[in-house]
C-alpha cells in the first residue's frame, strides 16, 4: 500500500518515531509518577494496617501487664502468708481467658522455713485450674529468662514466646514484674509475678490481614523469631535472620537488623529467586515485638501494569489509526502530484492540451496547478512561434534554394562545354558556403577564333554577393558581346559597377581572351588572385600579381591588359581564395604553396582531374570543419 | 576583433586585433562607422595585431577610406602583417591606401 | 523399603535393645545417631536402639543413674565430675576431639582480650561447661563475675552480660540468627588459650561394659558409620534433624542446624586431618583432670585406663 520512497511513508515514519518518542516519554514519566503514588498509597496503607494490628494486640497486651503489676502493688502492701495467693492466681486464671497460668516467684531463701526455691504458681486445667507450689533443684528458676532476666534488671520482662509443653503446646509468651516487699522496715525486692499469656489468638488476629492476594501480615519476637506467620511451620522455628541464611537474602538480613533497633519502615527486598517484595515494619509499644506487612511488588503494581498494557494497546491502535490517517490525508494531498507527473508526460509527448488534476484547495497544490497551467499556455504559444519562425525559415531556405538553381543556372555547367572546339578542355566547380554565393566564373565563344573566360569573386557572400556576382556575369556577357579587349572590357565592367555602387561591394575578376589560333592569351587581372599556368614544358607559372584593383570601387579607374602565349599542351589554373585560404579546425589555412604542390603533383592530369585531386586534397586539409567561404576553381587546358 | 583607440599628434588611431573574416566585419564595420562619424581628419589603421582579412574586410577598409576622401580627410594603414600586405598587393588594394611600415612613418607622413 | 523403615522401628524382634540419651534435646550436635537410627545402621548391627533425650531440667546423667538409658553422651568433664561424685561410669569412645567453647563479647563493649574480663559479668551454663572457662580465668589470674545461665542467650543479647560462654556450634550461631553480625562480635576460643578439652563422648555403667560389650562394640561401630554418612550427606542429615526437633516441638531452622552440623563434624577430627579416632588420648584426658583438681581444689586419682574402656581398637594420635 505504502512504497517505501513515497511521501506518504517518509512523513509517516517521520510523524510516528516522533510520537512514539513522545509517547514513551510520557509513558516513563506517567509510570514512575503513578508508580510513587501507589507505593505512598501502599506505605500509607501498611502503616495504617501495622497501627490497626498494633492497636487491637496491644489492647490485649496491656490490661494483661496491669496483672503482674497489681499482684507486684499488692505484694508490697504488706507480707502476706505466701501460700494465701494460690486463690489470687486462681481467681485471676478464671478471670482472663487469655492467661494460661500466673506466678509468683520468690528470690531464694525468702522464706528460709520453705527452702531455697519458693514459687506458687496456678494454671488453666480443663474448665479448671491447677495451683501448687513448686521448686527445687529440679526446677531451678533462678536462672530462667522470665526470672532471672526482669531481676538483674529490676524492670518488667516479656519473655520470647516460646511452646509450652504442658499446656499442650500452645505458644505463650510470659510477662514478668518485679515485686518487692516490706521486711524490717524497709522495701526490698522479693521476687517476680508473672502470667502466662496464650498467643494463639494473636496468629488468627495478624493472619486475618488481607493484602492483596498473597500479601500477608506477621510478627517477630525481639529476637527475630516469627511469632505469628501464615505458614505454621515458621512460627518458632525460624527467625527471618535464618530465613536471610537460608534463602540466601541479605536484603531480608538487613531488614532484620533494622526492625529489632526499633526503626519503622517501608521498603523493599529481594529474595534470590522470587519475586521482589515491599514490607514494611514497626514494633508494639509493650514488648518490641514487629508487626511486618508484605506486600507483593508484582500485586502491588498488577493495577499499574494493567493500565499499562492497556495504555500501549490504546496508543498502538491509535499509532495504527494515525498512520492509517497520515497515509489517507498524505495520499489525497499528493494525490494531485501523481496527476501532474501524467500530465507532465503527456505535455512533454507535445500535447499541451494535456487534462491537468482538478485542484479544489487553495494551498500550495493550487499553486503548483497555477504554474503548471501556465506552463502549459505559454507552451503552447511557444511552439505556436516556434512553428511560424520555422515556417518562415523554410520559406527563406526555400527561396534561396530557388535563388541558388537560377545563380547556378547562371553560369555554365556542360562539361565538357564545347565538344566541337578541340583546342580547349575546359572543367570548371563552383561550390558555395552559403546557399548562395558570390563567386563566379564564366566562358563563351566570342566569335570564331577568340574564347573568352572570367573567374571573379564578389566581396562578401550570401545574397548581395550573389546580386552583385549575377550583375557582373550579366554585365560581362553584354559587354564581351561588342567588345573584345580584355581592359576594355574591365573597364566598361567596372563602370558599370562602380555606378551608385552605394554598398562598396566589390569584385575581384580575372579575364581571359584566348586566340584559339595563335594560343595568345590576353587578361586583365581586377585584384584577383592571380591563376596559374602549368606550362607542359617549364612548368608551373603563377601570373604576376594584378596591377588594378577589384571592379565596381572607382568608375573611372584605368585597368591594364598582358599577354601570354600559351603553347598546346599548357594548362591554365584559375581559383579563388577560398582555395588557398580554406581553413581547418585549427584556423591553418590550406595556402597557395599547398595549392602549388598539389599541382605540381598532378600537372600531367586532365582538367577535371586536377580539380578532383585538388577537392580531394582541400577536403583533407579541412576535414569537417565547415566551409567559410565560396570555393571556385577553372582549368582550360590549351591543346593548341 | 578588438579595436584600441588613441590620440596621438592630431591622428585617431586604431589599433586592431584579431580576425576580418565574414562574420566579424559587420560588427566592424559598424563600429568604425560610428567611429568616423565623430569627424575625424586623420585616421591611422595599426594592423599589427590583424591576423586574417577577408574580401568582407578589405569591403570595410575601402568604406574606411572612400569615407575619409569624401570628408577630405586622410586615412593611413601601418604595421601590415606579410600576409596581409601580400592580399593587399595582389588584390592591388595597395594602390588605393596609403600603406606604411610602422605607426611613427604613418603619423610623419 | 520394608526392610529400610523396619530398622527404624523400637522393638524388632530378635534385636538387642538399647537405650541412648544424648546429653540435650535433639539437635545436629548428635545427627550421627539419628542417621545410624534412620539409616539402620544400628539395626544392621543387630540393635534395638531407642533414643530418649534429656531437657534443661533433666540431665542426661540421671537417665544413666536410674538406668533408663543404657548410654548416654557427655562431656568429658560433666563424665568425670559425675565419676567424682560416685558414679562409676567409663568412657567406651571420645566421639570429640577438640574443644568449641568460646567467650563472646561485643564489639562495641570495648572487651578485645581475656584480660578485659577482669570484673566483667561473664555468663557461663550451668553444667559441664562451667570448669573449663572457670580454670582458663584462674590459670590466668582473671577475676570475673560468673552469672549462671540456664539455656538462652536473651540475658547477653539485653545487655545483662558483658560477655557469654557459647558453644562455636551452637549459642555463636545463635547470636548470629538473632542479627549480631559476625564482625560485631569479639571471639575467645578456649582452645587457643591452651584449653582444648575435647568434648562429647560415649558412656556406660561400668557393669554395662561388662555385661554388654559387644552390644557396645556395635553400637559405637553403627554410630560412627552414622557419622561418617551424616558427614558425606548433610542436607539429608539436617533435614533428619529438624524434622526430629520439630516432632520433639524444640525450635529448629536448617540455617541454624546445618551450621551446627558442619562445626560439630569439624570438631570430631583430630588437628583437623578429617580422621574420625573415637579415641580419648591420655595427654586430653590428664589436662582434663588436672583442671577438675585444681576447679574442686581436690586430688582426683583417676587413672586413664580405669576411665577410657574403648570397645574400638585405638589408633594413635596423629602428630
Amino acid at each position: 500500500m505504502i512504497r517505501k520512497n513515497s511521501m506518504s511513508f517518509r512523513i509517516i515514519t517521520r510523524v510516528l518515531l516522533i510520537t512514539i518518542s513522545l509517547f514513551v516519554v510520557i509513558m516513563v514519566g506517567y509510570y514512575y509518577y503513578t508508580s510513587n503514588i501507589i507505593k505512598e498509597s501502599t506505605r500509607e496503607n501498611a502503616i495504617q494496617l501495622a497501627g490497626n494490628l498494633a492497636g487491637k494486640i496491644e489492647q490485649v497486651l496491656q490490661p494483661m501487664e496491669k496483672i503482674p503489676q497489681m499482684v507486684a502493688s499488692t505484694m508490697a502492701l504488706g507480707l502476706f502468708d505466701p501460700d494465701s495467693l494460690l486463690p489470687v492466681l486462681d481467681a485471676i486464671i478464671m478471670n482472663n481467658p487469655t492467661v494460661y497460668g500466673s506466678a509468683i516467684a520468690f528470690e531464694p531463701d525468702f522464706f528460709p522455713d520453705k527452702g531455697t526455691h519458693h514459687m506458687l504458681y496456678a494454671h488453666r486445667e480443663g474448665e479448671g485450674t491447677q495451683s501448687m507450689v513448686i521448686g527445687g533443684e529440679d526446677y531451678n528458676y533462678f536462672y530462667m529468662d522470665w526470672y532471672q532476666i526482669p531481676a538483674m534488671f529490676q524492670s518488667p520482662y516479656w519473655s520470647e514466646p516460646y511452646y509450652d509443653e504442658g499446656a499442650g503446646n500452645i505458644l505463650m509468651a510470659t510477662y514478668s514484674v518485679p515485686f518487692y516487699c516490706r521486711r524490717q522496715g524497709e522495701l526490698r525486692f522479693a521476687g517476680i509475678a508473672t502470667v502466662d499469656l496464650e498467643l494463639d489468638w494473636l496468629s488468627d488476629l495478624v493472619n486475618e490481614a488481607r493484602i492483596f492476594d498473597t500479601g500477608y501480615a506477621f510478627m517477630l519476637s525481639a529476637n527475630g523469631m516469627a511469632v505469628t506467620h501464615p505458614d505454621r511451620a515458621m512460627i518458632m522455628n525460624k527467625s527471618i535472620f535464618s530465613n536471610a541464611e537460608e534463602w540466601n537474602a541479605p536484603d531480608l538480613r538487613e531488614v532484620g537488623r533494622d526492625l529489632l533497633k526499633g526503626n519503622s519502615r517501608f521498603r523493599e527486598y529481594h529474595i534470590p529467586g522470587r519475586d521482589k517484595l515491599w514490607i514494611f515494619y514497626r514494633t508494639l509499644e509493650s514488648n518490641q515485638w514487629a508487626i511486618n506487612v508484605v506486600f507483593p511488588d508484582r500485586e502491588m503494581f498488577a493495577s499499574l501494569h494493567r493500565m499499562n498494557i492497556l495504555l500501549i494497546v490504546f496508543i498502538f491502535a491509535g499509532l495504527v489509526l494515525l498512520t492509517l490517517i497520515i497515509s489517507g490525508v498524505v495520499n489525497r494531498l499528493a494525490a494531485p502530484l501523481t496527476h501532474f507527473a501524467e500530465s507532465a508526460r503527456i505535455i512533454a509527448e507535445g500535447n499541451f492540451d494535456a487534462k491537468l488534476p482538478e485542484v479544489k484547495t487553495d494551498d500550495e497544490m493550487k499553486e503548483l496547478h497555477n504554474a503548471f497551467s501556465h506552463m502549459q499556455e505559454e507552451l503552447a504559444e511557444y511552439v505556436v512561434n516556434l512553428k511560424e519562425a520555422t515556417a518562415a525559415k523554410e520559406k527563406i531556405e526555400s527561396e534561396l534554394r530557388i535563388a541558388r538553381d537560377i545563380q547556378l543556372a547562371m553560369i555554365p555547367h556542360t562539361f565538357p562545354p564545347f565538344p566541337d572546339l578541340p583546342q580547349i578542355d575546359l572543367y570548371a566547380m563552383l561550390k558555395s558556403a552559403k546557399e548562395v554565393g558570390g563567386d563566379l566564373y564564366d566562358f563563351f565563344v566570342m566569335d570564331k577564333d577568340k574564347f573568352c573566360f572570367a573567374i571573379g569573386d564578389v566581396s562578401g557572400k550570401g545574397v548581395p554577393a550573389s546580386l552583385f556576382m549575377a550583375m557582373t556575369r550579366t554585365l560581362l556577357r553584354n559587354i564581351a558581346d561588342k567588345e573584345s579587349s580584355p581592359a576594355f572590357i574591365m573597364e566598361t565592367l567596372n563602370k558599370s559597377l562602380a555606378f551608385n555602387n552605394e554598398s562598396n561591394m566589390f569584385v575581384t575578376f580575372f579575364l581571359g581572351v584566348l586566340d584559339l589560333r595563335s594560343g595568345k592569351l590576353s587578361y586583365a587581372n581586377a585584384g584577383h588572385n592571380p591563376p596559374v599556368l602549368i606550362r607542359a614544358e617549364d612548368g608551373l607559372t603563377v601570373f604576376e600579381p594584378a596591377k588594378s584593383i577589384p571592379l565596381g570601387l572607382f568608375e573611372d579607374f584605368i585597368y591594364t591588359e598582358a599577354s601570354v602565349d600559351l603553347k598546346p599542351g599548357d594548362i591554365l589554373f584559375a581559383y579563388t581564395d577560398g582555395v588557398s585560404e580554406a581553413e581547418n579546425e585549427q584556423e591553418e589555412l590550406f595556402n597557395e604553396d599547398r595549392m602549388l604542390e598539389v599541382i605540381g603533383a598532378h600537372k600531367n592530369s586532365g582538367p577535371r582531374e586536377l580539380i578532383g585531386f585538388m577537392e580531394a586534397a582541400i577536403e583533407t586539409h579541412v576535414q569537417s570543419f565547415p566551409q567559410s567561404d565560396d570555393i571556385t576553381m577553372m582549368t582550360i587546358a590549351y591543346n593548341g | 576583433m578588438i579595436i584600441n583607440k588613441e590620440t596621438v599628434n592630431e591622428h585617431l588611431v586604431l589599433h586592431v586585433e584579431g580576425r576580418l573574416d565574414t562574420t566579424q566585419s559587420d560588427g566592424f564595420e559598424k563600429e568604425i562607422t560610428e567611429i568616423l562619424d565623430q569627424g575625424h581628419d586623420k585616421v591611422v589603421l595599426d594592423c599589427t595585431g590583424l591576423n586574417y582579412i577577408s574580401s568582407s574586410g578589405l569591403r570595410i577598409f575601402l568604406i574606411i577610406q572612400k569615407k575619409m576622401m569624401a570628408s577630405g580627410g586622410q586615412f593611413k594603414v601601418c604595421n601590415l602583417q606579410p600576409s596581409i600586405k601580400e592580399i593587399f598587393d595582389m588584390s592591388g588594394f595597395s594602390m588605393i591606401f596609403n600603406i606604411f611600415p610602422d605607426l611613427d612613418a604613418a603619423l610623419k607622413a | 523399603m520394608l526392610l529400610f523403615f523396619g530398622g527404624l522401628s523400637a522393638g524388632q524382634a530378635g534385636n538387642e535393645k538399647l537405650v541412648f540419651a544424648p546429653h540435650w534435646l535433639p539437635q545436629a550436635q548428635f545427627a550421627g545417631y539419628y542417621v545410624a537410627r534412620d539409616q539402620g545402621f544400628y539395626a544392621e548391627a543387630g540393635l534395638d536402639v531407642e533414643i530418649i533425650h534429656p531437657s534443661a531440667a533433666v540431665n542426661a546423667i540421671h537417665f544413666l543413674e536410674d538406668g533408663r538409658a543404657d548410654v548416654i553422651s557427655l562431656f568429658l568433664v560433666s563424665a568425670l565430675e559425675a565419676l567424682r561424685n560416685g558414679l562409676d561410669l567409663v568412657n567406651i569412645a571420645q566421639i570429640s576431639q577438640h574443644s568449641a567453647i568460646m567467650f563472646v563479647s561485643m564489639k562495641d563493649s570495648g572487651i578485645e582480650t581475656l584480660e578485659d574480663f577482669e570484673g566483667k559479668k561473664v555468663g557461663v551454663w550451668m553444667s559441664g561447661f562451667r570448669e573449663v572457662p572457670e580454670s582458663l580465668m584462674r590459670s590466668r589470674g582473671i577475676e570475673v563475675e560468673w552469672v549462671p545461665i540456664l539455656s538462652t542467650v536473651n540475658l547477653f543479647l539485653l545487655g545483662g552480660l558483658d560477655v557469654m560462654t557459647v558453644m562455636w556450634y551452637n549459642e555463636y550461631n545463635q547470636l548470629y540468627l538473632t542479627g549480631i553480625d559476625r564482625d560485631e562480635m569479639n571471639t575467645f576460643f578456649l582452645a587457643d588459650y591452651g584449653f582444648n578439652i575435647p568434648e562429647d563422648g560415649l558412656y556406660v555403667l561400668e557393669h554395662t561394659l561388662e555385661e554388654r560389650p559387644e552390644d557396645l562394640r556395635a553400637f559405637v561401630e553403627a554410630t560412627l558409620r552414622g557419622w561418617e554418612y551424616a558427614s558425606a550427606n548433610r542436607e539429608y542429615a539436617v533435614q533428619l534433624v529438624v524434622d526430629l526437633m520439630r516432632k520433639n516441638h524444640v525450635s529448629s531452622n536448617r540455617a541454624h542446624q546445618r551450621w551446627m552440623l558442619n562445626r560439630v563434624l569439624e570438631t570430631h577430627c583430630v588437628q583437623e586431618k578429617g580422621i574420625r579416632v573415637s579415641q580419648l588420648y591420655p595427654d586430653d584426658f590428664h589436662h582434663t583432670v588436672s583442671i577438675i583438681e585444681s576447679t574442686r581444689n581436690v586430688a582426683f586419682p583417676v587413672q586413664y585406663q580405669d576411665f577410657f574402656k574403648p570397645v574400638l581398637p585405638g589408633i594413635r594420635k596423629p602428630q
